[in-house]
């Protein structure tokens, strides 16, 4: 029996060959996904905030909150694993913008959804990891789960059904 | 403070009595705005690391209809209101006065209207009792409207409060049509700078502390 | 009695409602708006014998609306028509030059006792 790997908000994990990580609930949070092809391993984090930086307590976070923080972690721990970064290719889910009243977006010119999306592109930039498919921003909310055999990212939304990137 | 993990036994309850006061009120209101008997539960006051809040909240992906509200004033905070999404026809029927279960089978523009006056109103109505009982003033936006998984309404309400704290603090508190059993719920979180507060106004209104 | 009325709030539901209770009761409503800014202009536009308005609204709220609709007229008779009842917002309303203010949810009754009691006043 295949696993299906649970990721809770601000957290990361790893799976391979048959099994599966999955998360759900993502609203303006975001699903950064890396796939080794040859070596069939997947990694997910479901990132939360943009910038490490910006928060006001200085207590034990977990890496995996932050756009900043989150692949740098994901690939030192999977070095220690024997994976090497060159072989990754990332794909990017969720940063939506849920509640919009009058036009206008709560939070301003720029959503939370869509600073967590261009935070984690422009890490995925700065690494070098290429970013072959992304479903991101909208107004709807996504359950994610990636296949670590095919690489298959599989998206749910509650009102448009599932789709494959 | 500013970290809700720290609030002890005795304010928990007082939180839980916040609930009752204010989801009494909302009921009333309610009750007047579609003539029918409505409920209330006993409140549950929640204190959940953020990352939690949504499994333990609904981990079942329930499709809701989420109406969200930001509260300014001397307690900063987040009031969400949630139905069901299998409910939503047959509430707004209610506030139409419609027979319920008419056959319509559209969320009209006239009824998520409905819906978003209901919100206000079920916001207005907890935050004067709230604001009455603390002698504060809680003053709510114009409400914004979402329709999707409990979890990533909830999630997208979490991540903003994720950068002032680590826990959450949830009052919920569930509202239902006696007879057919329509159910709502209405969460009050409030923001990290709103405990010390809420704190200070609940010692105030308890007259554990001398008001002056 | 009939008055001429102008609505104003950002629900069309609500609109919808107290255009209900009004025109039943033989008022005619002249006129409606969805925020403060458009109840200004639509109020020097029609100049209605009655305003009722919401407080929290997009763009303007009711308060700073009536507050500039007293400048220009310190005639208006203008009633809220708010969720909000906290003691604090329903002084500042009066403060502003409102006549009166109805709490929602309300009675049908209230809405009308609160109009007919307006154009007894007379000015």
């Amino acid at each position: 029996m295949p696993d299906k790997i649970k990721v809770g908000m601000a957290d990361w994990k790893i799976a391979r060959n048959q099994d599966s990580l999955v998360t759900f609930g993502l609203g303006s949070c975001v699903a950064l996904t890396l796939w080794d092809a040859k070596e069939k391993i997947a990694a997910m984090a479901h990132i939360m905030l943009p910038d490490s930086k910006l928060v006001r307590y200085r207590q034990e976070v977990n890496a995996a909150k932050f756009a900043d923080t989150a692949l740098i972690t994901m690939l030192a721990e999977l070095n220690k694993l024997g994976v090497s970064k060159d072989r990754f290719q990332a794909k990017v889910v969720g940063g939506a913008n849920m509640f919009t009243f009058v036009g206008k977006a709560i939070g301003g010119n720029m959503n939370i959804g869509q600073r967590n999306v261009l935070a984690v592109k422009e890490e995925l930039l700065r690494y070098t990891i290429p970013l072959v498919s992304e479903d991101t921003c909208g107004t709807s909310g996504r359950s994610v789960e990636f296949y670590a055999d095919s690489g298959v990212l599989r998206i749910r939304t509650a009102m448009f059904g599932e789709r494959d990137i | 403070m500013n970290d809700p993990s720290e609030i002890n036994a005795f304010y928990k309850d007082a939180f839980q009595e916040l609930g009752n006061i204010g989801a009494g009120n909302a009921a009333t209101a309610l009750s007047q705005m579609v003539g029918r008997t409505i409920g209330t539960s006993v409140p549950k006051v929640m204190i959940i690391p953020i990352e939690k809040v949504p499994e333990v909240v609904d981990a079942n992906e329930q499709i809701v209809a989420g109406i969200y509200l930001k509260v300014y004033g001397d307690i900063p905070a987040k009031i969400l209101v949630t139905f069901e999404h299998a409910d939503l026809l047959a509430l707004t029927d209610l506030l139409m006065g419609q027979p319920m279960g008419g056959g319509t089978s559209l969320l009209n523009e006239m009824r998520i209207s409905a819906l978003k006056e209901l919100g206000t109103i079920l916001t207005g109505s907890f935050l004067n009792a709230l604001a009455k009982f603390l002698d504060l003033q809680m003053i709510p936006t114009v409400p914004a409207l979402a329709i999707d998984t409990m979890p990533s309404i909830l999630n997208t309400l979490l991540v903003e409060l994720s950068q002032d704290a680590r826990f959450a603090l949830l009052i919920q508190t569930e509202i239902f049509e006696t007879e057919t059993r329509l159910t709502g719920n209405i969460f009050l979180i409030p923001e990290a700078d709103a405990l010390d507060t809420m704190i200070k106004a609940i010692q105030k209104a308890a007259g554990v502390i001398d008001a002056g | 009695m009939s008055a001429r009325i102008l609505i104003v709030d950002d629900a069309s539901f609500m609109r919808m409602m107290l255009r209900n209770i009004l025109t039943s009761h033989g008022h005619v409503i002249v006129g409606e708006a969805e925020n403060g800014l458009r109840a200004i202009d639509t109020y020097q536009q029609l100049k209605p014998d009655i305003m009722l308005i919401d407080l929290i609204m997009p763009e303007m709220g009711g308060i700073e609306a009536v507050r500039r609709i007293m400048e220009a007229d310190p005639k208006a008779k203008i009633i809220i028509c708010s969720a909000m009842g906290q003691q604090a917002l329903v002084v500042e309303a009066m403060q502003a030059g409102a006549r009166d203010f109805i709490i929602k949810p309300f009675q049908p009754t209230s809405v009308i006792e609160a109009v007919q009691k307006l154009e007894l006043e007379g000015e």
